[in-house]
């Protein structure tokens, strides 16, 4: 009896493995290509040279992934559609480099500028830049950078990149600035 | 006191004449729309005032108490920001401005006309409009950027 009640168990438990096992999998795949890529790409950087000498093949692959974070990390200014304030979705990846590369150097402090073009009031778009500016934030928490490293600041219609009232110059104001400090 | 919990924009608040509500901007529907909270001594009704326009914004009573400023873009189709005044009671509208870029209305104290910022030739400049829609005028501006306009309590 008691023998049985053990075999359930260890059925049940590797049952609750396989469902754990899985879901592992579907988050990887889910994350695209780019994060799995890229997480072997942060071990490669930590572990120096010599890893990279010795991993054969695979030595091309990783320095082309050091100079797609290289790449990415250039890009610091996201720009945004009229009137929303989730970036755009080919930003993500990018997005991601600067999260790691907070992750990895923490005493590395930015600020996020969030900006809006000149069509509606202007607390309004006060709000609407912070919130550009704070969706951002959360992704790179999301994805490793820390709070304490993250300043926002919202600018709304205020400071323009490009003046003008053109739809040109509409998208390039609607943005927000990942900016040193 | 805190007085609104969403998670969206809520902002631009501006007392009622009665000091009982308070009407604000918020796009928790999507889009800047114009909302009036009654401020009971247990509860805050919020009401959507707003429903024809595609966004609705910085709101103000007239001194009636009923009449309510406010920025206004009809259609997404259509990128014209401008003045316009909503009756609370009807609900009709009266559009007042024709230029595209109108914003920061400020009612006169006797309520007879409202100024608000507009651009000009790339400029910030300040127009003013009597309430019928009927009278408008500029004032004359020669350099820089002129906005945010507000009226002294005693119409001067």
């Amino acid at each position: 009896m008691a023998k049985q009640t053990h075999k359930i168990l260890k059925m049940g438990l590797m049952v609750i493995s396989l469902f754990v096992l899985a879901a592992c999998s579907s988050t990887s795949d889910t994350e695209g290509d780019m994060s799995g890529s890229e997480g072997s790409s942060s071990s490669a950087n930590s572990s120096g040279s010599s890893a990279r000498s010795s991993a054969g093949s695979n030595s091309g692959q990783l320095s082309q992934e050091e100079i797609r974070a290289q790449n990415a990390l250039r890009q610091t200014v996201f720009y945004f559609d009229f009137d929303i304030a989730e970036f755009k979705t080919e930003d993500r990846n990018t997005l991601t480099f600067h999260a790691r590369d907070l992750a990895s150097s923490p005493s590395k402090r930015i600020r996020l500028e969030g900006h809006a073009d000149e069509r509606g009031t202007r607390e309004y778009n006060l709000a609407l830049a912070e919130r550009r500016a704070n969706g951002i934030l959360n992704y790179l928490i999301v994805n490793g950078a820390s709070r304490s490293q993250i300043e926002v600041v919202s600018y709304g219609e205020e400071r323009p990149a490009q003046s003008g009232s053109s739809e040109n110059a509409y998208s390039r104001n609607r943005r927000v600035e990942i900016v040193g400090r | 006191m805190r007085v609104t919990e969403h998670p969206l924009i809520d902002t631009e608040p501006s007392w009622s004449t009665d000091g009982r509500s308070i009407v604000f901007m918020s796009d928790r529907t999507g889009q800047p729309q114009i909302y009036q909270m009654e401020l009971g001594a247990n509860s805050y009704d919020v009401e959507r005032l707003t429903y024809d326009c595609f966004q609705c914004m910085k709101a103000a009573f007239l001194p009636d108490g009923v009449n309510l400023v406010h920025v206004r873009r009809e259609t997404r189709q259509s990128p014209n920001y401008q003045i316009a005044i909503l009756n609370i009671e009807t609900l009709r509208v009266i559009t007042l401005t024709d230029t595209s870029l109108d914003e920061s209305p400020s009612v006169a104290p006797n309520g007879s006309m409202i100024m608000y910022a507009t651009k000009f030739a790339g400029r910030g400049v300040l127009d003013a409009v009597s309430i019928d829609g009927r009278v408008k005028f500029r004032l004359p501006s020669t350099q820089g950027d002129v906005r945010e306009p507000s009226w002294s309590p005693f119409f001067n």
